[in-house]
């Protein structure tokens, strides 16, 4: 068993992994990076289409170009041990052991960065009746198959939900040959952004079924079809709306969870969020332990996991160099309408914070409000389909003077006048 | 001139009764229709090593039942399988159920079952406090236990093959010869064995197995159970809660797995005996299910749902085991193997051997002298400490590459399960368990099928999830 | 595309994609005059009218590339190309083949289908080691 010394190690080399090590790294911290795949990247490799790196880079990237762009920044300044999955984390001794062909590694760490992103929910959990068929994947799953190991999942798919992957993929197949007969959506309407609606769908005149669900997947070894029934204002099936359709692939985007095993039983966790607490220093409730990205709650652009990643790296590297952070001292309290919402508590360190959050439902136009007073107008519709981002101006709000913590109410006060 | 024995299905029942069988010295074949052994009943069911006091006393149910739960321990350790002796409440909410208890616990007493207790609500909350506030008592067995069934047949093949069972796999029976009385052959799709012996252990299938060789009919009654299974995040009850029996079946129970999730179920459907394949879960099936378990747990919560499945159980009119040798002399029946067969399963197989070939048919076995009683599972790290896994990844550097991140299963541990048999997806998964965790394989089952390529030489759209209707993909992207 | 062509009329029912707002708007188009509504910045009128002469769009796929370490390398039209050749751009990269390794960036195809815009490569991929 090796045992090693690091100043900061960052545990996930996707986008907010690698963010975190560059960003670590510019302080001369030593920086290692472990992937549990054979190699960096994370979901960039497979997502061939455009759409990455408008904030951080200013042009529209498509996935491996934005890896690209962001392994070209590192220029080397970290280490990088791919196929190394982190078994166990010492909380006391601030020690990470992982296992890997090398054998099994006992690191001793200045600070963790935790950046695994994110899993897809399995069909399996929706409890769909029917025989068990394959033929049957998520989508990232088929992006994976068809990207990179250049192969077709079947011929004839329709697609279950209708968020922005399973958008991408409904394209992407009808691009490749297969026959894509429709996306199936629960909700009266689309999931994913407006743009990929229409360059996905519209301009691929694949048709989408909002209100709908599926009710019985039909088949024996492979699947063979699927019943589509329309569903009411509660998502309850229509009695007598089943309609069969004849596939022999079926691609399931019902949602992302966020993906942090190795921090269970470890730090705090926001329910809603599904993943660590965290503060404005991308801090855990642990002080040595950071996290970003997709890892923390769902976000929707790489850019935001991109931002995350460079401040835990920073403070990962502040932290490791001896520096004492600063405590919490605002805990951000969800108020109207908020769902998903990072960070979760200020320092007031830095001046400028930048906050991410979903609306619970989707509203009609409103105001941000950050302690009562305008963060931010919205005069279009906001749906929990689009994550805000918004920058936080923390010297306009007020800090305890105190040890205590107090709260900041979070709001999103809905006013269909401003649209 | 040696033996000839060949016994029909490789589930747990055909498996275990092969693994005795290999003890002796003779020729032995067992043949399994499908790609790999133990997917039949063996492969969904409740995975439960029942105590023994819910058989009627005097059937051969109950007889087994007490015998093959005492083997279990011993067996577990000589296979290597996970067994748990984790304790069963059968639990009463009204006077007239805790009356069925003291039968139960009656019954039990006569059928030999150690330690059972009737416990007051106090007692039973205090071990079960997620339990309905509203329940009156329970019947404590603390014997029962609980185990993986495929591995626990997979484990009595692979020994038995070291000490020279031959393995068929994807091959079906479709004739047995009886010349003068006597079994002659057993005629597959893939050729024919010149046997004296044929051990029918055919499951759902077994009464047609029986027909073919001219023995005294039965029927097997298919019961459909339909389940559904927690993930490991779900803490819902420390040992396996059954509802108060009823004359057809146990109930639907809520159980703990032997890996860290939680079961409920099964239903029991009877369906007729053409749906016998029939493996559908169905809306009101798993309605059913939610319905009982949150009488027994109303805080059950759904949103840790891994997945449904339904299992088929061989039911027979007499409600009991179907064990003994026919008017066709040499054919044997182990058939009817309803709840508690998995449990019976290492008793029935002693008997099988011990009573009905040598005593029964006379006909005299020798032991063999170098009979092999070990086998050892598929190094995992999870049963190493960090040191030994250090040794093991030292042997074989791909132990040390994780390919399903959810359950730690390594790349040595998917190529070691090749070897020892997978061909196709479900192979790999249900021997090491990859692709079983919460993720469900969205990130191992590319590199798994990659793997699976690559060692058995076979392009990677050829590979099949399990039967050959099942296919994974459909062509290249690109030529 | 959610056009009717009616009487030499043709209507567009569009959401603009251009900012968060989404926008929808209706364009009536006869006679060579064209008139649309619905827009709140200048951005959806130009957005509007390039969908109705002739929407581009930026096409991603995969060529199959030898000798490399992948089979796939992922490509892209380095400028928005008429979505009507979407079909024929795609015949054409489903049929070639090009060999590693390729660098991000670096031209795959010239000028493809005289739009001016070039197929170029998004991925590095190296030559495979045998």
């Amino acid at each position: 068993m090796k045992k090693e010394k690091v100043d900061v190690l960052v545990v996930g080399g996707g986008a907010g992994g690698i963010a975190g090590a560059i960003s670590a790294s510019r302080y001369g911290v030593k920086t290692l990076l472990i992937e549990r795949e054979d190699r960096v990247g994370g979901v960039l490799n497979q997502c061939i289409h455009n759409g990455f790196g408008v904030l951080v880079y200013g042009e529209e990237l498509t996935g491996p170009e934005f890896l690209f762009k962001l392994l070209e920044e590192s220029k080397g300044d970290f280490e990088v041990r791919s196929g190394e999955t982190v078994l166990r984390i010492l909380k006391d001794e601030k020690v990470v052991i992982t296992v890997s062909k090398r054998g099994i590694t006992c690191y001793e760490v200045g600070a963790l960065v935790v950046a695994t992103g994110a899993r897809e929910r399995p069909f399996s959990t929706l409890m769909i009746p029917g025989p068990r068929v394959s033929g049957i994947y998520t989508a990232g799953v088929v992006q994976k198959m068809v990207n990179i190991y250049n192969r077709l999942p079947g011929k004839k798919a329709m697609v279950l939900g209708s968020g922005d992957i399973g958008l991408i993929m409904a394209r992407r197949l009808k691009l490749e040959g297969v026959d894509v007969l429709g996306v199936i959506e629960i909700k009266d309407e689309v999931g994913g952004s407006l743009r990929n609606f229409v360059q996905c769908l519209r301009d691929f005149e694949i048709p989408l079924l909002t209100k709908h669900t599926i009710s019985k997947v039909h088949g024996n070894g492979r699947i063979k079809g699927v019943t589509v029934v329309e569903v009411d204002e509660n998502f309850k099936p229509i009695d007598g709306s089943g309609k069969f359709f004849e596939i022999d692939t079926l691609v399931v985007s019902v949602g992302l969870i966020p993906q942090n095993q190795i921090l269970e039983g470890l730090v705090e966790f926001d329910p809603i969020n599904g993943g660590p607490v965290v503060d404005d220093l991308q801090r855990t409730n642990i002080e040595w332990i950071f996290s970003a990205g997709n890892s923390i709650a769902i976000h929707d652009l790489v850019d935001f996991v991109y931002e995350e990643g460079v401040v835990a790296g920073r403070n990962a590297a502040r932290l490791a160099l001896g520096e004492r952070l600063p405590r919490r001292k605002l805990k951000l309290v969800r108020g109207k309408n908020i769902g998903v919402m990072v960070p979760n508590y200020l320092t007031g360190d830095e001046n400028r914070v930048k906050m991410y959050m979903r609306v619970r439902k989707t509203m009609e136009g409103g105001e941000l409000r950050v302690q009562g007073g305008r963060v931010r107008k919205y005069n279009f519709k906001v749906r929990p389909g689009q994550m805000l981002d918004v920058v936080l101006d923390v010297g306009r709000l007020s800090f305890p003077t105190g040890e205590r913590i107090e709260s900041c109410e979070v709001e999103f006060h809905e006013d269909r006048a401003s649209r | 001139m040696k033996l000839r024995i060949a016994v029909i299905g490789a589930g747990i029942v055909g498996s275990l009764i092969s693994r005795e069988l290999s003890k002796y010295d003779l020729e032995l074949h067992l043949i399994e229709k499908n790609p790999d052994v133990g997917w039949g009943t063996t492969k969904a069911n409740s995975a439960i090593i029942h105590a023994g006091y819910d058989d009627p006393p005097g059937t051969m149910r109950a007889r087994f039942c007490v015998l093959g739960n005492e083997l279990y321990g011993e067996l577990s350790r000589e296979l290597d399988f996970d067994f748990r002796r984790i304790g069963s409440h059968v639990v009463a909410f009204t006077e007239e159920e805790m009356e069925i208890l003291e039968d139960l616990m009656d019954r039990g007493m006569k059928n030999g079952v150690q330690n059972l207790r009737i416990l007051d609500r106090e007692e039973l909350l205090s071990m079960e406090p997620n339990l309905n506030p509203s329940v009156k008592a329970s019947l404590w067995a603390p014997s029962a236990g609980i185990t993986e069934p495929w591995e626990v047949a997979i484990s009595a093949v692979e020994n038995a093959m070291e000490n020279g069972l031959n393995l068929h796999l994807n091959e079906r029976v479709l004739e047995i010869s009886v010349e003068r009385g006597k079994v002659r052959r057993v005629k597959t799709n893939k050729g024919e064995y010149d046997v004296d012996i044929v051990i029918n252990c055919a499951g759902v299938h077994a009464d047609d197995i029986a027909k073919m060789a001219g023995a005294e009919p039965f029927d097997i009654l298919p019961r459909k159970g339909e389940y559904i299974l927690l993930d490991e995040d779900a803490h819902v009850v420390n040992s396996i809660i059954f509802p108060t029996p009823t004359k057809k079946s146990k109930g639907i129970l809520i159980l703990p797995t032997i890996d860290g999730g939680t079961l409920l179920g099964p239903t029991a459907e009877d369906l007729p005996k053409s749906k016998k394949d029939d493996l559908e879960t169905t809306k009101d099936g798993i309605e059913r299910i939610k319905r009982a378990c949150l009488k027994l747990v109303p805080s059950l919560n759904f949103s840790r749902v891994l997945k449904t499945f339904a299992g088929m159980r061989a039911e027979t009119k007499k409600m009991d085991f179907i064990i003994g040798k026919t008017k066709v002399w040499g054919f044997i029946n182990v058939a009817g193997m309803r709840s508690p067969g998995l449990t019976a399963a290492p008793a029935i197989a002693k008997y099988v051997v011990e009573k009905i070939i040598q005593e029964d048919l006379g006909v005299g076995l020798e032991r063999k002298k170098n009979f092999k009683p070990f086998r050892k599972r598929i190094p995992h790290i999870e049963n190493y400490g960090l040191e030994e896994w250090e040794e093991v990844v030292k042997k074989d550097p791909r132990f040390g590459k994780m390919v399903c991140f959810c359950n730690k299963v390594s790349e040595g541990e998917i190529v070691e399960a090749i070897k020892r048999g997978a061909r196709t997806l479900d192979g790999v998964k249900f021997r090491t368990k990859a692709g079983f965790g919460k993720c469900q394989g969205g990130f191992c089952t590319l590199r798994i099928l990659e793997i699976m390529s690559r060692e058995l030489g076979i392009p990677i759209e050829e590979i099949k999830l399990n039967n050959d209707e099942a296919s994974m993909m459909n062509g290249k992207v690109r030529e | 595309m959610k056009t009717e062509l009616r009487d030499d009329v043709v209507e567009m029912d569009l959401i603009c994609v251009v900012c968060p707002i989404g926008c929808s708007i209706k364009l009536r188009a006869k006679d060579g005059k064209v008139e649309i509504v619905g827009n709140r910045c200048p951005k959806g009128y130009e957005y509007a009218m390039d969908e109705y002469r002739d929407p581009k769009r930026i096409l991603t796929t995969n060529v199959r590339v030898l000798n490399g370490d992948h089979e796939l390398l992922s490509v892209k039209t380095d400028s928005p190309i008429p979505k009507r050749l979407i079909w024929e751009m795609m015949r054409i990269l489903k049929n070639i083949r090009i060999e590693a390794p390729k660098e991000v960036g670096e031209i795959i195809l010239e000028n493809v289908l005289n739009t001016g815009a070039n197929i170029v490569s998004t991925r590095r991929i190296m030559r495979r080691k045998s």
